[in-house]
């Protein structure tokens, strides 16, 4: 959801296709699964908005084969560079995640949770700290993967860097954060039970999930040290395909949580993280398809997919509230042919503008190199000269 | 292989950081669970598209198009036996579920209308009544009770 790297005509040259397709993918299962709880769907429709957490398994995979490859490439220079390579790359991942999770923390303060709650209440949340190895609360309740993704891009390099430091190569250091990153989060779904409110409350705590990018990362390991292993898992591709479908299959009966032990639990999870992550080489493969409105929606929604994941719950509740203010609840929220085109469209148009009028511009303001800015410096030292 | 104790002190400095971090938020009671009494002003409507039924061995939930997404909190289901020493301290002995992790039992087509029957099983022995209900903690704060309905088993 966070992993696009550059502003818009630079990512149009260096996107893949196919993974824009697995991003898009994986950005609609969540709206689509959300929007079903915010009204009141056709019950045969209504049993299918468990899919947003797969759209959500699928997101982390992507993102920890993506930003892997970044981190297998910069880790070459972190031997000189020292400290500074791991916080170059931690800056370049705020400037891209923290101003719109910022602005939709203050959104939910003001207007979700306008009154219930405070600022000094969920201050942990600009920390990540929500949800860290603990229960999360109702607040801001999507931010909970993005928790996940945060403190993945702290911890991770810290490990690579840990290792490199101690003399290993950037293989080995990559080799063993994978393993740290697989192992512990499946011991600590047996081991540290959280005292559950809900049913699935495991689900979203950072320490259980790491393990999920943590997948998407060795699949970044094949593709950068083992590219026959990763065009195989590509030829493959039904197997996974197969075995998610049945994961998906078998969550509907109500796994993992119906699963007799913590154990078959915990593996759970792993198989559904490897599932999803065996699906990124087929993904990464695809090219674009003859039809060039298919392919111009797909990059769109791929491109904007971060902040469409933020702001489609306040889009629908946007939409809910209009409705009501304008006495159109009745007529339009009851009839699902009327009432999903204009929450699509209002996730679309929320989408739009905060990547327009937030997203874009840091990442822009990231991406000025110190040649710019000491030329920004000097033109200013001159306009304030008078010249 | 050589140690680069630069390299080792930076990654200490902000482990040390993020060890910090997490200590003082959970230090000041994040994601502490403090326990509340079941309110007793709880409404006794039953939640819409669901039947309750209780027998003395265990109670069956009927819900109307098998739409269960809708009953999604939490339920609780708290047995008073005859027998308090074999209840918890507060009289009374707590289960916890959710309609998401039961397998229907019996699936019942009326009128082109599908509903889906779920039944769980009272804990052994005389139960003088049972208290079933929904729940939510809000905030992590237990609990705000949706809906709670008595039936009393001795009468």
């Amino acid at each position: 959801m966070n992993n696009l790297s550059t502003t818009d005509t630079a990512s149009i040259v260096h996107r893949s296709f196919g993974l824009d397709v697995c991003r898009t993918i994986a950005c609609l299962l969540v709206v689509f699964g959300h929007m079903l709880g915010h009204s009141t769907p056709h019950p045969v429709l209504a049993g299918f908005s468990f899919l947003a957490t797969f759209g959500v398994d699928l997101f982390f995979c992507l993102s920890g084969f993506l930003i892997g490859r970044i981190l297998m490439k910069e880790a070459a220079h972190w031997r000189e560079q020292k400290i500074a390579g791991v916080t170059g790359f931690w800056y370049r991942r705020w400037m891209r995640t923290l101003p719109l999770y910022i602005f939709f923390f203050f959104v939910s303060l003001r207007f979700d949770w306008a009154g219930a709650t405070t600022f000094v209440e969920q201050f942990h949340y600009l920390v990540f700290a929500q949800n860290f190895a603990w229960n999360m609360t109702d607040f801001y309740r999507l931010s909970w993967s993005l928790a996940v993704e945060e403190w993945f891009y702290y911890t991770f390099p810290l490990v690579m860097l840990l290792i490199i430091g101690l003399g290993a190569g950037i293989k080995r250091a990559a080799v063993i954060g994978i393993m740290v990153f697989l192992l512990v989060p499946f011991l600590a779904r047996i081991g540290l039970p959280i005292q559950s409110v809900r049913y699935d409350d495991a689900r979203y705590v950072v320490l259980y999930r790491l393990d999920a990018i943590g997948f998407g990362v060795l699949i970044a390991y094949l593709y950068t040290w083992h590219r026959p292993v990763f065009q195989s898992l590509s030829s493959f591709w039904y197997v996974p395909f197969v075995l998610a479908v049945t994961l998906i299959v078998l969550t509907r009966q109500g796994l993992p949580w119906t699963a007799g032990s913590k154990f078959e639990q915990s593996l759970f999870f792993t198989c559904s993280a490897i599932f999803f992550a065996a699906l990124i080489p087929a993904f990464f493969n695809l090219r674009a398809s003859r039809f060039d409105l298919i392919n111009r929606f797909v990059r769109y929604t791929s491109l904007i997919s971060y902040s469409i994941y933020l702001g489609h719950i306040f889009a629908f509740i946007l939409v809910i509230n209009v409705l009501n203010r304008y006495g159109l609840h009745e007529r339009i929220y009851t009839n699902p042919w009327l009432v999903y085109p204009i929450f699509i469209s209002c996730v679309y148009a929320l989408a739009h503008l905060s990547y327009t009028f937030i997203e874009k511009p840091f990442l822009k303001l990231r991406d000025v190199d110190s040649f710019s800015k000491l030329k920004f410096l000097k033109d200013f030292q001159r306009f304030g000269a008078g010249k | 292989m050589k140690v680069d104790l630069k390299i080792l002190s930076g990654v200490l400095f902000f482990s040390l950081i993020a060890i910090g971090v997490l200590s003082f938020v959970r230090w000041t009671g994040v994601g502490r669970v403090a326990d509340l009494p079941v309110s007793a002003v709880a409404p006794v409507v039953l939640p819409q598209g669901l039947d309750v039924m209780v027998t003395s061995a265990e109670i069956t939930l009927e819900v109307k198009a098998c739409d269960i997404d809708k009953l999604g909190d939490e339920f609780f289901l708290h047995t008073y036996p005859a027998d308090v020493s074999s209840a918890g301290p507060e009289g009374f002995i707590n289960q916890q579920f959710n309609l998401k992790a039961l397998k229907p039992i019996e699936y019942k087509d009326q009128a082109g209308l599908r509903s889906c029957r779920y039944r769980v099983e009272l804990s052994p022995g005389a139960n003088t009544r049972v208290a079933l209900g929904q729940f939510r903690a809000p905030e992590g704060r237990c609990c705000e009770i949706l809906w709670n309905k008595e039936v009393k088993l001795d009468e």
